[in-house]
């Protein structure tokens, strides 16, 4: 309660000090939200007076905390200010995206770096949305792909993007990050992995060639997006956002749309849906492959944060149980990919 | 081995958690974290029994393809140089005296087997230049159905999560449909 209190006094300073125009502001409210493994998330309401009277507006806190020590941040480091750079490039192309009002990389100001930024009302796609309201799912299904195609079609160049660095043609980048899954396999203690292994085996004899470059948002998937009066009104969490083949945020999405969100859309309408979008075809065979990592990536990122939960002083309950309910259903659905 | 009063032991205090605690909560982040532990006690209480008997069934399938695979390493004699070869024999060889000296928990068994699988899979990969292709297929297509056996379990257990997840949120009033998976 005192930690909440006092980050709660820290940042209506800081809040005050960024919009001196606001008058009078201050936090009349702050709850941390439940989403989030590598961050916390807040739902910050502030107030501040007008001409007209007093004003209040909701706010998303996102506080990075990162892997910690996790094998995570040395397979694929991550940076905290790019993904915020994306989304401020990205507002405005017809990709719903909340708007970014500042970044701040002291962390001396909240204990890590963190993020404020606009708060969009809406329900959270893969919690029952598209379930409850039955009427909306035809559309809702045509904006999540249009969305991605969208991304995928992005001039990246033009928007100024190639600070993401360029994948490595040679797949190097690749190479590492299979390298990486691998060791966390290998130095998971709690709970040994041997059908990673079998999908690790596979995956580095079946690297493919990227035929094209294009933003990948890194995360696409339903739980990612909020809709509000049938459409999709904003795609969040961009932190894993590169520049890279488009068949890795198809292959991810795909492996949701296998692993819980089958009732949403059909894998083969919805790559077929994509293909009309973007105008591109989806090759099987690579996709096969991005399936793969993703089940792989899935299953390490599980592996780190149920290490986590288990590891912390003050464990996000949830960890402990998410992650045995859903990683045996992932390697499940990888080992049918490969006929296992 | 759980018995009955374990189980009713657990589900009282999932239903404490949901009744009582729950109610009184207010923030979302605690009312997850509570949420979250009467789901813990939801699928504990039921599977201890069923867990113990798939470990078992699993136990016996690793040992049986592990001491195959060591057959067909030790038959392989032209690789008899071969460090991966005589790396991977010794941590079997040691593995299954082991066994046979000091009967072990049919849990740490099951963890020290997965580990062992995974090194043998990652080492026959290594080997896979040196094997023929036919010992190779059918060394893989053994390790692959011992694996196909851990995920059916795996998936079972799944299962068991979401329906004490959804025996949680109805218990403390705060069903939503549908529950997603997570």
């Amino acid at each position: 309660m005192e930690k909440a209190q006092d980050m709660r006094r820290r940042l209506e300073a800081y809040l005050k000090a960024k919009f001196p125009q606001r008058e009078e502001l201050s936090v009349v409210e702050m709850d941390q939200l439940t989403a989030g493994v590598s961050r916390e998330n807040y739902l910050v309401t502030v107030s501040w007076l007008e001409a007209q009277g007093p004003v209040s507006e909701g706010l998303i806190i996102q506080v990075e905390l990162g892997f910690g020590d996790s094998v995570l941040v040395e397979m694929e480091p991550r940076e905290f200010g790019p993904q915020y750079e994306v989304l401020k490039r990205v507002y405005g192309t017809g990709i719903p995206v909340p708007k970014v009002y500042c970044v701040e990389m002291d962390s001396a100001v909240l204990g890590h770096p963190f993020c404020v930024m606009e708060k969009i009302e809406g329900e959270v796609l893969g919690e029952g949305y598209y379930f409850l309201h039955p009427e909306y799912h035809t559309q809702l299904v045509k904006d999540y792909v249009e969305i991605l195609a969208k991304i995928h079609g992005l001039d990246w160049q033009t928007l100024g993007l190639s600070f993401l660095g360029l994948p490595e043609m040679d797949n190097q980048r690749l190479e590492t990050a299979i390298a990486g899954f691998q060791r966390v396999a290998e130095d998971n203690q709690y709970s040994p992995q041997p059908v990673m292994a079998e999908l690790l085996t596979w995956l580095k004899r079946n690297i493919p060639q990227p035929e094209r470059i294009t933003l990948c948002h890194g995360d696409y998937h339903l739980r990612n997006v909020l809709a509000r009066d049938g459409r999709i009104v904003a795609l969040l969490d961009w932190e894993s956002v590169h520049l890279g083949d488009p068949m890795s945020d198809i292959g991810w999405s795909c492996m949701f749309l296998k692993i819980g969100y089958e009732g949403f859309c059909d894998e083969t309408k919805f790559l077929q849906a994509y293909e009309e979008m973007a105008g591109v075809k989806v090759d099987r065979e690579r996709l096969l492959f991005w399936q793969i990592v993703a089940a792989v990536g899935l299953i390490t990122v599980g592996l780190a944060a149920l290490k986590a939960g288990i590891e912390s002083k003050e464990p996000d309950m949830r960890q402990l149980w998410i992650w045995p309910m859903v990683l045996p259903r992932v390697g499940d659905a990888a080992a049918r990919l490969l006929g296992f | 081995m759980a018995n009955s009063i374990t189980k009713i032991m657990l589900e009282r205090s999932a239903e404490t958690i949901e009744q009582v605690i729950i109610p009184n909560l207010t923030g979302a982040f605690a009312l997850e974290q509570a949420m979250s532990i009467a789901t813990v006690l939801r699928f504990l209480a039921p599977v201890v029994e069923v867990e113990s008997q798939d470990v078992s069934e699993e136990n016996e399938g690793m040992r049986e393809v592990l001491g195959r695979v060591l057959e067909v390493l030790r038959g392989e004699e032209a690789l008899s140089g071969n460090a991966i070869r005589n790396g991977l024999i010794e941590r079997l060889d040691s593995e299954f005296k082991k066994g046979e000296v000091q009967p072990q928990d049919v849990r740490e068994e099951n963890h020290n087997l997965k580990r062992i699988l995974m090194e043998t899979i990652n080492g026959l990969d290594a080997l896979t230049e040196d094997l023929s292709t036919d010992t190779m297929s059918s060394l893989r297509q053994q390790i692959r159905s011992v694996l196909r056996q851990q995920l059916d379990h795996g998936v079972a257990d799944a299962a068991g999560w979401i329906a004490a997840h959804v025996a949680a949120r109805v218990g403390s009033g705060t069903a939503q449909l549908p529950i997603s998976v997570w």
